[in-house]
């Protein structure tokens, strides 16, 4: 009776005959001694078949399958193809050897092969699985190690449900990215209009900006050619008629020098450039925003997405964020000035990098300090709901947003805010009531999901001053939940507001916030936010870029 | 209110901790203020019962009692005797006989100042209390041995009295309180309480139940002797009863046949070693746990009293669980119900919760036979338990303070209720309790301790010092700080360990394992 | 001041270190740029990205017993190959970092370079998160665990010890971390993801089929998986995947087999057990003072017998 064995490896399907054995003769010691020489093993044991996997989604495939003892259609086809005939009515005269005797009498379920998985069969399987690489004449050393690395990462975080999406990895890399891209487009800015001063040295005082000023000197180029009839194109650069009138004014009164067409050319190039760079950093920043929403969306609802950015980031990532205790995270960031005041028993420092969010700047001057520290207890309970709550939802963000604005309302005039219970609540309910929408347009999960933002114009002013556009863009998004299934994208109901703008779902799509955003469309879905606080943008947005540039600063010197 | 908090700082964080005890104070004013209004109803004694220790404490303070000390009890058997002079004062002359005896000249005069008896009139009628002592040694050895062979019978009697007779178990518990007082040798509570007394160690200190006991006792001094004789008949006899009233169910014979070992350990246990109460106690719970789970009323029962065992604190608590438990005693079965009864009838200060701790942990393991209990009863009876309890961890190293209190209580039940207790129940809870045998049935173990065969003798010890090579070793320093603490204190220090600023000293390459001889054979 | 000076313990740091913490946790992405600051044997804290800013001020608190930031250790092999002792005033068991520049449970790690210039990390080895460590430092034999040699470790957890023992066989070894725990299998992914040679399986070990396509055959079971079946499951393994001759390396708790009992009993118990399992156990340590009641069993599997090896 001849006696096949079915062995899996990470790499393929293989079947080997076991000639040249008595069973009923053989004890398992003296397989055992047979076993470890592969020369004898090798003329007891030989290979019969072997297919390999055709991809790692099919390995994956074949891999839960063995895992769970059910014979796949690959198997069975594998099986069926390499095994002798088994004939109806007639018993085998082969016995099939099996690791796992549910997998067995699955196989022979289907396929009427009889199949064994006695100790026998495990000590032969045992040597072929010790001398498998030497069957197998295709596979290298090294590539059966890389399969089995491969197909047990993939096993493995399917398992965990390891959603690569909520790797907060991006952000992180993503804030540091926007930092250095911030500081490098100053300082091309500076030399676009040093440069471009040598020719046109009034311009720098009538465009302020440095976006607009390499703008403008792109499209002015030569000054001398500069004319009434290119007055529109001004304006439409510059917004303001008034401005662009000056513009032409102070070309025709320049006491610039004149450059040679090379030399402009040059400069030209450079001022692209630094536009470009503008623009990409605009769509980084809305990658940074998807990024939160989708690995933090509690935090970002609470304080902002580069706020909440630059926390996990200093962190080191969001599950520290979420293990440190909230006293620590109302002063990430200020740690030189905290060691400081502890070696000289002096005052530490109130707040970190949470000065940032705009609640902080509301507050009165005595009131900055438990602000601070309220908010930092709001933002370590977002953080850990964001870190260990496996649903994606922001519900429970804007509640603890709600409960601080009810704090500063409370410092202010007295209103005494609502109980910490009851918002919590109403939190939970919020959020399985947003989950049972979502569960309704469940969509397949991409690589690339995306999620419908809300935006915090102030955390987006407090970017930089370029952002006043990107809040005029129309933002859009959202989308009814039942458009789902064609957008692929995960949605959010707000239930204040049913600003149903129907998203531009083709650019949203192709738009993925997983890409670097180099394509310049601003496709990602974005909400905006009509809070109270919408009426403190100009404030806000004025104080945040202070703050921000106060950070640059404070980072600048922590660099040093 | 949290925001309040904030608000005024951190001055303010302790707030909530005052509630509890606010509260407490609360309650145990009020139940001192109701105790004090009726004194003589039940519902007084239900009250009563139920004072948290801190008001009978400070009733007790107002008493004039303030040591916790043979003083303390010096007064309340003064009370005791003048309340039932006789016995009392035969008890106490004993007593007085024996301290002069033992040569406790302090004490003596103390004793003799407090007590108000006049020089030499203790030497009266006195007794000899070491030979009481002895006897009843002697009388409840011989009596264990006759228990044993009729545990069987008692298990089955109490499994099926459990279900079948409780009115028939109840007035058989009646009849054993009411031979309480010597009367009925078929009385089991005689027995039991004979039993007690005999398991009394003498000591020097008064007890107040010791008092009750001898004095009863007193009664008829030479009647002691026979008594026990008598209650060792009684104890078959009401053996015999109880076996009468059901053989019917088999599946309690198993459960009724190990509260009896139980409580034969406990009778055995208590008799032989003299120690506190605590290890009485101790032992109880021991058996207790290694029982196999019984009815689930039993088993919550019990359980229930250990927990009520662990808490020593709240009279409310106490209060709570008590009730808890006598609602669970009205329903199920339960001697310790009926001795608890007897043992209520005391007028002295319920101490509450430790006294009802202490009682339920001498009831656990007693087997329980079914007892209609009047809840007032109970409760009465759970509040003389803790009160007795209460004594008992007042006074030191009494190995039968349990039982004395169980026969104090029982007089007193019997004295100042009037209301028949089942004695007979009582004492058929003794006598199972007197003649358990020690667990056979042991929980679940992987690792059978005995038949651990050690390959080599170094392996015996698990310990870092145990280990060669210890003190150069990498973790000596470590041992000098872990090896101080066990469970929370060592997750403790392990966790600050672990921050990874820890140095050893140097670290050695040899090798200090122990290793595994083979012959050349295996 | 009281108050305050409660935070954090930051009373610790000395040296005007602080800025080094932050500094340190500021910049994730850029700490490699940090990393070769000046070349001596200095230590580094914190932990990748920062570390969390705990993990930076830890760091600096902890600089005590002679292992101060920019103190000079040198690196000396242990008599296990792949293991190495970090000595300076104190000692401490080190392994070389396979991922240099990051540390994968904020503990410390120390920078050293060689004559030929070149700069090697070294992460430090905790005995009192690790049991392996444990055993190393309570003087076991031999751990078997090599360069190149082939481990599967059973109970990986978050992988602190696993990335240890992924530093000592080295990138010609194998690691299998088979860790059934779904929080644990997300960091043990994780950082198997930076260490190829780390497989990771999310999967009980109690039922070794159902992960056979993802092992081959191992040198060396390492075992903590603290369950009172666990000399059945290490048999179980090992009759798939240890080869023979093969070792083992099984942590006993002796509480998770019977809290009543004995721990010197519990152990001789298990000793037995795995002897009747075609297991040859060789020697045993304890763990303490690092573990309570625990013990280290380091043994072989069929070992051929002197007949077969006369047979064969």
């Amino acid at each position: 009776m001849a006696l096949y064995l079915l062995y899996e490896s990470a790499s393929g399907y293989s079947l080997f005959l076991a000639g040249g054995l008595d069973e009923i003769g053989q004890n398992t010691d003296a397989v055992r001694s047979s076993v470890t020489d592969f020369n004898r093993f090798g003329k007891v044991v030989q290979l019969a078949a072997f297919s390999p996997f055709e991809s790692a989604l099919e390995a994956l495939k074949q891999c839960n399958s063995i895992s769970e003892g059910q014979m796949a259609d690959e198997l069975r086809n594998f099986l069926e193809i390499n095994l002798p005939k088994v004939k109806e009515g007639k018993k085998a005269k082969f016995i099939l050897g099996v690791s796992e005797p549910k997998l067995g009498s699955h196989i022979h379920e289907e396929t009427k092969i009889p199949c064994q998985s006695n100790e026998f069969v495990l000590e032969l399987l045992r040597g072929v699985r010790l001398h498998f690489d030497k069957y197998i004449k295709n596979l290298k050393t090294g590539d059966l190690e890389k399969a089995q690395l491969g197909l047990g990462h993939s096993y493995s975080r399917a398992k965990v449900k390891f959603n690569v999406n909520r790797v907060d990895n991006m952000v992180i890399q993503a804030i540091f990215l926007l930092d250095t891209l911030d500081k490098d487009i100053n300082s091309f800015s500076m030399r676009v209009r040093e440069w471009y001063s040598w020719h046109f040295p009034e311009l720098v005082k009538i465009v302020n900006d440095n976006y607009l000023y390499a703008k403008v000197a792109k499209f002015v180029d030569d000054k001398s050619k500069l004319a009434e009839d290119s007055l529109p194109g001004l304006t439409e650069i510059v917004g303001d008629e008034d401005k662009a009138k000056e513009i032409i004014e102070a070309a025709k009164a320049s006491m610039g020098q004149d450059l040679s067409p090379v030399d402009l050319i040059n400069v030209k190039q450079f001022a692209q450039r630094v536009i470009d760079l503008a623009e990409y950093r605009k769509t980084l920043y809305d990658y940074l925003v998807a990024k939160m929403n989708d690995i933090a969306p509690n935090l970002a609802a609470l304080i902002g997405e580069v706020v909440g950015a630059r926390l996990i980031s200093h962190a080191g990532s969001l599950t520290n964020l979420a293990k440190c205790p909230s006293s620590t995270l109302q002063i990430l960031g200020a740690e030189k000035a905290l060691f400081r005041a502890l070696k000289t028993r002096g005052n530490t420092p109130k707040y970190g990098l949470i000065f940032h969010s705009s609640f902080i700047g509301r507050a009165s001057a005595r009131n900055k300090g438990r602000m601070a520290r309220y908010l930092a207890n709001k933002c370590s309970i977002a953080s850990r709901i964001d870190c260990f709550l496996e649903k994606n939802t922001n519900a429970f963000g804007e509640k603890l947003r709600e409960q601080v604005e009810e704090r500063l309302d409370f410092y202010d005039k007295g209103v005494a805010p609502r109980k910490n219970i009851d918002v919590m609540k109403a939190a939970l309910e919020n959020s399985e009531k947003k989950e049972l929408e979502m569960d309704v347009d469940d969509a397949p999960d991409e690589p690339s999901v995306k999620k419908s933002k809300q935006k915090k114009s102030k955390a987006q002013g407090a970017e930089d001053g370029e952002a006043m556009e990107e809040d005029k863009t129309p933002a859009v998004t959202n989308g009814d939940a039942f458009d789902e299934p064609e957008t692929e994208k995960k949605k959010k109901k707000r239930e204040k507001r049913k600003l149903e703008e129907e998203s531009e779902k083709d650019r949203a799509t192709e738009d993925a916030n997983g890409d670097n955003g180099l394509t310049a469309e601003d496709g990602t879905a974005k909400k905006k936010k009509k809070k109270k606080s919408r009426d403190e943008d100009g404030e806000t947005l004025t104080g945040s870029s202070e703050g921000k540039k106060k950070k640059k600063k404070s980072k600048s010197k922590d660099n040093e | 209110m949290s925001h309040i908090y904030k608000f005024r700082g951190r001055k303010c964080r302790n707030f909530h901790l005052l509630f509890p005890a606010a509260f407490l104070f609360f309650t145990t004013q009020l139940c001192m203020i109701q105790g004090g209004e009726e004194s003589n109803s039940s519902v007084s004694r239900r009250i009563v019962a139920f004072k948290p220790r801190q008001v009978l404490l400070a009733q007790q303070k107002e008493k004039g009692k303030l040591k916790r000390t043979g003083q303390t009890m010096t007064k309340t058997l003064v009370k005791e005797e003048q309340q039932q002079p006789e016995t009392k004062i035969a008890l106490l002359h004993s007593v007085i006989q024996y301290i002069h005896d033992k040569g406790f000249a302090k004490t003596f005069k103390r004793l003799l100042k407090e007590a108000q008896v006049e020089d030499d009139s203790w030497k009266a009628d006195s007794f000899d209390l070491e030979e009481m002592y002895c006897k009843y040694l002697d009388n409840c050895r011989s009596a264990d041995t006759d228990f044993k062979g009729q545990k069987e019978q008692e298990q089955g009697a109490d499994g099926t009295m459990d279900k079948d007779a409780p009115v028939e178990t109840a007035s058989k518990k009646k009849k054993k309180k009411s031979t309480e007082e010597n009367d009925d040798a078929k009385s089991v509570i005689s027995e039991v309480k004979a039993d007690e007394f005999m398991k009394e160690p003498i000591d020097k200190k008064k007890k107040k139940k010791k008092n009750k006991l001898t004095s009863e006792s007193l009664d008829d001094n030479g009647k002691q002797e026979d008594s026990l004789p008598k209650v060792i008949e009684g104890k078959p006899e009401s053996l015999e009863i109880i076996s009468a009233n059901g053989n019917k169910d088999s599946s309690e014979t198993t459960k009724p046949k190990d509260k009896l070992k139980k409580q034969k350990l406990r009778m055995v246990s208590l008799v032989d070693d003299g120690k506190g109460a605590e290890s009485a106690v101790i032992r109880n719970t021991d058996t207790d746990t290694v029982d196999v789970p019984l009815d689930d009323s039993k088993l919550k029962l019990k359980e229930k009293k250990r927990k009520k065992k662990d808490v020593s604190d709240t009279g409310v608590e106490n209060k709570g669980n008590s009730q808890e438990t006598s609602d669970n005693v009205a329903n199920k079965e339960s001697k310790k119900r009926k001795r608890s009864a007897s043992d209520e009838n005391k007028d002295k200060p319920v101490e509450g919760a430790a006294i009802e701790e202490s009682k339920r942990r001498k009831t656990e393991g007693i087997e329980e036979a079914e007892v209609v209990v009047k809840q007032g009863e109970v409760n009465s009876v759970l509040g003389g338990d803790g009160h007795v309890g209460a004594e008992t961890e007042k006074e030191n190293g009494d190995v039968s303070e349990p039982q004395k209190q169980f026969n104090v209580n029982t007089e007193g039940v019997l004295k100042k209720n009037g209301v028949e207790r089942s004695a007979a129940q009582k004492s058929a809870r003794k006598q199972r309790n007197g003649s358990a045998e020690p667990k056979t049935v042991n929980a679940f173990q992987r690792v059978k301790v005995d038949a651990v065969e050690f390959a080599d003798e170094r392996l015996q010890d698990n310990s870092y010092w145990a280990k060669s090579g210890a003190e150069i070793g990498y973790g000596a320093k470590a041992q000098e700080v872990l090896g101080q603490v066990k469970g929370r204190g060592f997750r403790h220090e392990k966790t600050k360990k672990k921050r990874g600023s820890y140095r050893g000293g140097q670290i050695d390459l040899q090798s200090h394992s122990v290793k595994f001889n083979y012959s050349d054979n295996e | 001041m009281v108050a305050r000076g409660g935070r954090g313990g930051g009373g610790g740091f000395r040296g005007g270190r602080g800025g080094d913490g932050g500094r340190g946790g500021g910049r994730g992405g850029g700490r490699g740029g940090f990393g070769g600051r000046g070349g001596s044997a200095m230590k580094r804290g914190g932990g990748r990205g920062g570390g969390g800013r705990g993990g930076g001020r830890g760091a600096g608190r902890g600089r005590g017993g002679g292992m101060k930031g920019g103190s000079r250790v040198v690196v000396e092999p242990h008599r296990h190959a792949g293991v190495f002792i970090a000595k300076g005033k104190e000692d401490a068991l080190v392994t070389k970092n396979m991922v240099p520049g990051e540390a994968v449970y904020n503990e410390k790690r120390i920078s050293v370079q060689n004559e030929d210039g070149s700069k090697v990390e070294y992460r430090i080895w905790n005995p009192f998160r690790s049991k392996l460590a444990a055993a190393i430092l309570g003087g076991v034999d031999d751990i078997w665990i090599k360069p190149g040699a082939r481990v599967l470790y059973l109970g990986a957890a978050s992988g602190t010890t696993v990335s240890h023992v992924s530093d000592v066989v080295g990138p010609e070894g194998m690691v299998y971390a088979v860790e059934f725990s779904h929080r644990s299998g997300r960091d043990l992914v994780n950082m198997a993801k930076k260490r190829t040679n780390v497989i990771p399986i999310i999967e009980d070990a109690r039922h070794p089929a159902k992960y056979r396509m993802l092992v081959g055959m191992v040198d060396v079971i390492f075992s903590d998986v603290a369950q009172p079946d666990q000399a059945r499951i290490l048999a179980l393994n090992a009759s798939y995947f240890l080869k023979a001759g093969g070792h083992f390396m099984i942590s006993i708790k002796a509480n998770c087999i019977d809290s009543t009992a004995p721990a010197e009993a519990v152990f001789a118990q298990e000793v037995k057990k795995l002897k009747a399992d075609q297991f040859k156990p060789i020697e045993q340590v304890t763990l303490e003072p690092f573990e309570r009641d625990h013990a280290c069993v380091v043994g072989a599997y069929r070992v051929p017998t002197k007949q077969k090896a006369a047979a064969a």
